[in-house]
């Protein structure tokens, strides 16, 4: 069977609001993935190292929340990484990697950096004075993000 | 009564199965019957809803996204700006059965008026037949009925409840 309405409701969607579970989303898949990686997955920890109630560090985990950016920051502290990362204007001197992801369902693919800094899928280059020396890197890259504290 | 599992198949191109059911003596399926529903004071709701659903086409159905009732899988996601201006009630519930990651079966559902899902006159059947199916499809995959590993391994699956 087809779904009925689905599709028209995703389309008439307002974009700020398809833009904000997407990004929600996002920040609730972080957080799980920091908790079982810097705290074997136990919010009892979490909650020990914020000096928090393990019932206010459980609501964080429980659904998709809307954080307010002083939690998320006591988060990232806490975790000793980033949650979410800011697009300086200027290159971030504390940043120590770059980090770049591939999104979900994307195939990999290489990319190259022109001289004048664009990103071009590798065929598109083909004279050698166009083309840096060469990142591999993802298809539809979504932001080179600068990370970890230093 | 018999229940039929069906995969919608429009929905089911990404990483997650999802399925509804059709119950003996009824001619629509009941996802279906919840696409039908009008709610006219809580679209910026719905749009939440679904686009949580889209999501998960790509990312998987994390057991995170899904609120829990009991065995009953609600699956709302609701900002805090919709929470904090409806006085009114508890939002839409579209409730559904959380297999694993990549199969989800979505039932009916409507707007919660009640704390409690039992004391509610719109969603307590919902919540009810959720529970209902949820238990016996559980055992069903225990006993080995259903391989939930399997592709479609659901698709025209047929329980008695």
């Amino acid at each position: 069977m087809k779904s009925k309405r689905f599709n028209a409701v995703i389309s008439e969607t307002p974009a700020e609001v398809r833009a904000h579970i997407k990004f929600c989303m996002d920040v609730t898949d972080r957080l799980h993935e920091l908790l079982l990686l810097k705290f074997d997955g136990k919010q009892k920890l979490l909650a020990e190292k914020m000096g928090k109630s393990e019932a206010e560090v459980s609501k964080w985990f429980s659904g998709i929340q809307n954080f307010t950016t002083k939690t998320l920051t006591k988060l990232s502290v806490a975790f000793g990484e980033p949650i979410i990362v800011v697009c300086t204007h200027e290159a971030d001197e504390h940043a120590i990697f770059e980090q770049v992801k591939v999104p979900y369902s994307k195939k990999a693919t290489e990319l190259q950096i022109d001289i004048i800094g664009r990103l071009h899928p590798v065929e598109k280059l083909h004279k050698e004075s166009e083309i840096m020396p060469y990142i591999k890197s993802i298809e539809h890259v979504i932001g080179l993000q600068s990370s970890k504290y230093a | 009564m018999l229940v039929l599992f069906e995969l919608i198949d429009d929905l089911s191109e990404g990483k997650v199965e999802f399925y509804t059911i059709k119950l003996e003596g009824k001619n629509v399926y009941e996802f279906e019957e919840f696409e039908d529903k009008d709610f006219p004071d809580h679209k910026a709701e719905l749009y939440e809803l679904y686009n949580v659903i889209d999501e998960m086409r790509l990312r998987g159905a994390k057991k995170r996204y899904f609120k829990f009732e009991e065995n009953a899988h609600a699956m709302p996601y609701v900002s805090n700006e919709i929470k904090e201006s409806n006085k009114k009630d508890w939002g839409i519930r579209l409730y559904c059965i959380f297999i694993n990651e990549g199969k989800v079966v979505l039932l009916n559902g409507d707007i919660k008026t009640h704390r409690n899902p039992r004391m509610c006159e719109l969603v307590r059947k919902h919540f009810d037949l959720a529970r209902r199916i949820g238990t016996i499809l559980d055992k069903a995959i225990l006993d080995k009925e259903i391989n939930i590993l399997e592709p479609r391994s659901l698709d025209q699956f047929e329980i008695m409840i």
